[in-house]
């Protein structure tokens, strides 16, 4: 299986939760205010509870612990990027029991926002999700009825690029097979059987979010490169940023043999240093 | 061709969408109250988006018809644009529209037939000649075979004689050029890069050899047609380079029958330059030097190129057959 460690999945609950935990060897690390798990890649996983508000900030809970873990292996020049999956089962008016739907829009019925996830997947048929707060019986609209999507999403484009925050949701219950119909089995059983898709959805984020962080991370090169800068100087939070933009800029323009030199020489301030890396490139 | 298609609520009837949804029936289709709410959201990313593009099919309100920036075009009249569509199928990195937008899906703006009105007000309203500019948010004839844009709005200049329509392109979809009688006031204007420019930041666009030969076709067709050369990007090459474009093209290019010709050096607003730096940290354009001036970013050029080139250019060509872009 490809590493998807940049992944954060968010399930409602256990049981919508247990075949992927199993599937992705999700260990829980955290069983305080949300069951939190992880595995050795580096993927990590919430479980919210039922509704909006705990979707909302059991998304948020796992958005700051995957913050607080990237920052403590970077030098804060900024942190990997991750993806966002949100699975669960919802009710759909005519759809198959076990079918599949990626969110082509998110209408929160309560407060009437409707938002629009990039259609970046594919292979996976696409439909409206719409956010209840009770169970919806009657199946309205041609779309997908659950509890969770809008409150995971409010809270999950705050921690990435809205390319990367996607919604999964398999039927359980349609105007045939009423919602009293679900069991724990059933959903234990639908996600298992989903499961190959779930891991497809999570390849695809996975690609598209190595290539933004290959695009926007420094390389290993450039950290050593400002870490030293670091050590040696003291920098203001805006002079940091200027010296990232700089190393960006030797790197990008194939100056970087010229960057070591200019830094290893002494300077009596990190203005110093910035004032030359930044003449140097006037002078090309 | 799309990852989806968006439809808002007020276009769902309109005959154009209808037929594009016929069309593209097996792309997702997905409602939307106003393209604002796909489009113009904070916390997209433009690059991300633009390996897979959504279209956006709208209307567009409010003035439709602008005048144009100064500089932009050719003596001859009042100059105007107007745009049927944001954004572009090619992907070339020093265009502005990375800059200017927040997402890379395009939006086609279905009402044809308010540009035409719109149009139509603003050549009756001017004194003596006008010119149309279509081209500036979008590449008209790169989309043709999607947005019909040349089968609406050639008639409608076929009407309006004392009004010049300029196609801008870097496009060879011209078959629905070919297909008619040219009209002595419409201009296909084709932008060029040097050959080294164009593979390296050109991305999908039809290759200089294949534009050269569709500027023929279309000279041959009795078509007028005009030379963009632009955005100009310092290499260190930069003369030897463009000079064997000129040679590349006007050997196949009858002069006699050229619009004009004009140069451009690679320029943008500040704003839309400091967009596409976050866009693109790692781009090698985006690195260099540059100056600002009056709000509008260009690269330095130490040696005076620009000038230099268009003595080259006007080896070529007459004097009046040139302008800068500025």
């Amino acid at each position: 299986m490809v590493s998807l460690q940049n992944i954060n999945l968010v399930f409602a609950h256990k049981f919508e939760a247990q075949a992927a935990l199993d599937f992705f060897s999700l260990e829980i690390v955290d069983n305080r205010e949300f069951k939190i798990y992880q595995n050795s890649s580096g993927m990590q996983a919430v479980v919210t509870g039922m509704g909006f508000e705990n979707a909302k900030s059991a998304t948020a809970k796992l958005g700051e612990r995957a913050l607080e873990i990237g920052m403590k292996n970077g030098l804060n020049m900024g942190v990997a990027a991750r993806a966002w999956l949100n699975i669960g089962i919802g009710g759909h008016p005519e759809a198959d029991i076990g079918s599949g739907f990626l969110a082509s829009k998110i209408i929160h019925r309560n407060s009437g926002d409707t938002q629009f996830p990039a259609p970046v997947l594919t292979g996976v048929e696409k439909a409206a999700i719409v956010t209840v707060d009770k169970p919806e019986l009657g199946y309205p609209e041609n779309a997908v009825y659950e509890m969770e999507a809008a409150g995971f999403w409010a809270s999950a484009i705050e921690y990435t690029s809205l390319e990367f925050v996607q919604v999964l949701k398999i039927v359980s219950d349609n105007k045939k097979q009423s919602i009293d119909t679900v069991t724990k089995e059933l959903v234990v059983d639908l996600i298992k059987e989903k499961l190959e898709t779930i891991s497809d959805c999570c390849a695809q984020l996975q690609s598209l979010v190595n290539e933004y962080n290959n695009a926007y991370s420094l390389d290993v090169a450039s950290l050593e490169i400002i870490k030293s800068c670091l050590e040696s100087y003291h920098f203001t939070v805006t002079q940091k940023i200027q010296l990232k933009r700089l190393v960006q800029r030797y790197s990008a323009i194939h100056l970087f043999a010229q960057l070591r030199k200019i830094v290893e020489l002494t300077f009596s301030s990190s203005n110093e240093l910035i004032g030359e890396l930044s003449k140097y490139l006037s002078r090309q | 061709m799309f990852s989806a298609i968006y439809i808002e609520d007020e276009v769902r009837e309109h005959d154009r969408v209808k037929e594009l949804l016929e069309r593209f029936s097996s792309i997702p289709h997905i409602d939307c109250q106003r393209y604002g709410e796909v489009f113009n959201r904070k916390g997209q990313n433009f690059r991300i988006q633009k390996k897979s593009p959504a279209l956006i099919l709208a209307k567009k309100y409010g003035n439709l018809v602008l005048p144009s920036p100064d500089g932009y075009g050719f003596d001859g009249g009042k100059s105007y644009y107007f745009s049927h569509m944001l954004n572009c199928i090619y992907d070339c990195r020093y265009c502005f529209l990375q800059g200017m937008y927040r997402s890379a899906n395009y939006v086609l703006f279905v009402n044809y037939e308010d540009f035409e009105s719109q149009i139509t007000e603003s050549i009756k309203a001017s004194d003596g000649p006008s010119i149309y500019y279509s081209g500036y948010d979008c590449d008209s004839l790169a989309f043709e075979p999607v947005s019909k844009f040349c089968d609406y709005f050639l008639p409608v200049f076929s009407i309006h004689t004392s009004a010049v329509l300029e196609i801008r392109t870097k496009s060879t979809q011209v078959r629905s050029l070919l297909d008619v009688k040219p009209l002595p006031n419409c201009i296909v204007a084709m932008s060029f890069t040097s050959d080294g420019a164009s593979l390296r930041y050109e991305h999908k666009v039809p290759t200089i050899r294949k534009r050269i030969e569709v500027l023929q076709k279309l000279q041959q067709a009795g078509w007028l047609v005009a030379l963009r050369f632009e955005p100009i990007i310092w290499d260190s090459n930069l003369l030897e380079n463009y000079h064997k474009l000129f040679t590349e093209i006007f050997h196949r290019i009858d002069i006699d029958f050229l619009h004009s010709a004009s140069i451009g050096e690679f320029r943008m607003p500040t704003s839309f330059h400091k967009n596409i730096v976050k866009l693109y940290p790692d781009e090698e354009l985006f690195a260099r030097e540059i100056q600002i001036d009056n709000g509008l970013v260009t690269l330095i050029d130490k040696e005076d190129s620009l000038r230099q080139l268009e003595q080259i250019l006007l080896r070529y060509i007459k004097p009046e057959q040139y302008y800068r872009c500025a």
